[in-house]
């Protein structure tokens, strides 16, 4: 199988002020978020990352779609550093995060339009798209309507297509489906399983094990910000749920580091 | 009641504890300290005599015995003796040739002893600080003196006009202590308004994340950002320009004089320019402020102790004392262009010192955009949530 997206000992610190030190009760003022972490992801696989809330995913995630950089290591996703050429990397992915909250003054054309040309897509290609994903998510009725009137599924919906717009083929998809209803998280995985079937490369973090259990092929589990297992889901679900599976990993290893 | 006080309780703690919070509540009394204390300071200069400037006045048909009125400790004064005529005298002082002229009745000293007392005609120019100045201390004087039995005499008891400015002149003056202020307060307002929203807006909403995945360098983003935050700012800043120079003639009420012929086409021109340079320089601030906050909220609270600063440097204007003439104050950002548009209202434009402000200020903007493209830059600063 063919390796799009290869991890290699990515390493990322960030540096606590007091407030945070209280926070984190660490007497520390360096927090590790990821130490070394490795793994690949296959072309036209739905890869997740697991792991409770600190453990990490978030800042893989943001490592690898250039938007931080690591202290340590570097990943490539077609054989591109992200570290040395991000500005290429960028033009591969597509970046989606549940937290996403468009401006309620434009309407979902515009917004479209706009993030087209910041990513250089040509005019007449942006328009067949546009009318294409617009036809398939029911936007085309409310194209023209402001954000800010539109429900949240909706705006949902459009938070999705508009990073989209240059159709990239790797996707990184930060906690899909957090803080939505569950109507909206419905949507969103559908779309994930969409997005594969179009033979697309996808990576989603997340603590939801349905989410995982529905839509990857492989699953890689990390806890205080290391890698423990990447495998794929058949493997890991042999025995047990992955629920179970996660617990028993989680203790083995929160148990192992407070010895 | 209970209830009350366990809400009264929950409220303090959330204000009382919340640094920020209590730094806006405790803030304004700083602010209202600062800038008393320098309206103060400002007030009191213009009211003590500058010992180094030669006051020139002009004393028409003089008494010997009333000679030794210009004996001041106070005031280096100058008698022109060579002018004797008062026409010649009034057409100096509109032009600021000289500060005052005394004109004493004919055949005063012997007036002063018959049944009809004299008079003296004091003349001064408004619009001159040292003018008003000296007039003010010679009224004194002679009222002083008036009223004592063997001078009884009268001061400006006739229906003649005393102050000599012109009606352009008193227009001058009145613009200059009332436009740059308003109007640096309007355009900083007008930059506050558009520029924190739009990039800690970004930032609060997560959409800054989308932008900074796109190709478009950072660098580009940033200025983009200025450019477009300026040309909005500079629309909201021609408008209270122009809504400012239209209700200046109703703002001074019935004033007749007031009058904006001394204007000229240039005048506006030079006016707006310092305008973009300055909705530039404050855009550029505002947006810094707005990067490095975490939310719209945050980044109004950060602005307020800016729009002090300008707002004490805009009141540099309204003190009357006209446009400095130290160059190296005019590479001072804000004060600078405060301190341009005083002397292009007052009539006193020097290109040397609006080049300096121009040429300064630009600087400062390209100081500020480099420091923008590296905040876009920075993830502590784009993702510091």
């Amino acid at each position: 199988m063919e390796e799009i997206l290869v991890v290699k000992n990515l390493k990322k610190t960030f540096k606590l002020s007091k407030k945070q030190q209280k926070i984190e009760k660490t007497k520390s003022d360096i927090k590790v978020a990821v130490n070394d972490l490795s793994f690949s992801t296959y072309k036209g696989e739905i890869y997740g990352l697991l792991g409770p809330n600190g453990a990490g995913k978030t800042t893989t995630l943001r490592i690898i779609s250039t938007l931080i950089k690591a202290d340590e290591g570097d990943a490539f996703i077609d054989g591109v550093s992200v570290k040395n050429s991000p500005d290429i990397i960028r033009k591969k992915i597509g970046f989606l995060t549940s937290e996403l909250k468009l401006e309620d003054f434009f309407t979902p054309n515009y917004l479209y339009d706009y993030f087209s040309e910041l990513h250089g897509v040509e005019k007449h290609t942006a328009e067949k798209r546009k009318n294409e994903l617009f036809k398939k998510f029911g936007i085309d009725k409310f194209k023209e309507v402001k954000i800010g009137e539109l429900s949240t599924g909706m705006k949902q919906k459009i938070s999705l297509v508009i990073s989209l717009v240059h159709d990239p083929n790797f996707i990184i998809f930060d906690e899909p489906t957090n803080g939505l209803d569950v109507l909206t998280a419905k949507m969103v995985t559908d779309f994930l399983i969409d997005l594969k079937n179009q033979g697309k490369t996808i990576i989603i973090s997340t603590h939801i094990f349905s989410l995982i259990e529905k839509v990857c092929d492989r699953v890689g589990i990390i806890i205080n910000g290391k890698m423990i297992c990447s495998d794929t889901l058949e493997n890991l679900t042999a025995d047990m749920s992955l629920e179970d599976k996660f617990f028993e990993i989680y203790k083995q290893e929160v148990g192992e580091e407070n010895e | 009641m209970n209830n009350i006080w366990t809400i009264i309780k929950k409220e303090l703690k959330r204000i009382f504890t919340d640094k920020r919070m209590l730094a806006s509540l405790i803030l304004p009394g700083v602010l209202i300290f600062v800038l008393y204390s320098l309206m103060g300071d400002f007030m009191t200069s213009s009211f003590v005599p500058n010992e180094n400037y030669e006051y020139r006045i002009v004393a028409i048909n003089e008494p010997e015995s009333f000679s030794s009125i210009h004996n001041s400790e106070n005031y280096n004064i100058k008698i022109e003796d060579d002018i004797t005529d008062v026409d010649t005298a009034k057409s100096m002082l509109a032009n600021n040739q000289i500060e005052l002229i005394i004109v004493y009745e004919e055949d005063f000293e012997n007036k002063l002893l018959g049944e009809i007392k004299p008079n003296v005609s004091i003349y001064y120019n408004s619009t001159s600080t040292e003018s008003t100045e000296i007039y003010n201390y010679y009224l004194t004087a002679f009222s002083v003196i008036s009223v004592n039995v063997t001078y009884n005499f009268y001061v400006n008891a006739t229906e003649d006009d005393f102050d000599l400015a012109t009606d352009e002149d008193t227009s001058a003056m009145l613009i200059t202590m009332l436009v740059p202020f308003l109007l640096l307060v309007f355009l900083f307002s007008g930059c506050m308004a558009v520029s924190t929203e739009s990039i800690a807006g970004e930032k609060e909403r997560g959409t800054i994340a989308t932008l900074l995945v796109t190709p478009v360098k950072r660098s580009n983003i940033a200025l983009g950002k200025v450019i477009s935050l300026a040309i909005a700012s500079l629309v909201s800043s021609l408008s209270s320009f122009i809504g400012l120079i239209l209700s200046i003639p109703k703002l001074m009420g019935e004033v007749e004089s007031i009058t904006l012929s001394m204007y000229n086409l240039l005048t506006y021109i030079e006016i707006l320019i310092l305008m973009i340079v300055m909705v530039l320089l404050f855009t550029v601030v505002l947006s810094i402020i707005s990067t490095f906050a975490k939310s719209v909220k945050e980044a109004s609270q950060y602005s307020l102790p800016v729009m002090v600063i300008v707002m004490m440097f805009a009141m540099t204007s309204m003190m009357g004392t006209g446009a400095s003439n130290v160059t190296l104050l005019y590479l001072i950002p804000v004060y600078n262009i405060v301190q341009c548009m005083n002397a292009i209202f007052s009539l006193s434009f020097n290109v040397v010192n609006f080049l300096i402000t121009i040429f300064s200020n630009i600087v400062y903007i390209g100081i500020g955009i480099y420091l923008l493209t590296r905040m876009f830059n920075s993830e502590k600063i784009m993702f510091n949530k």
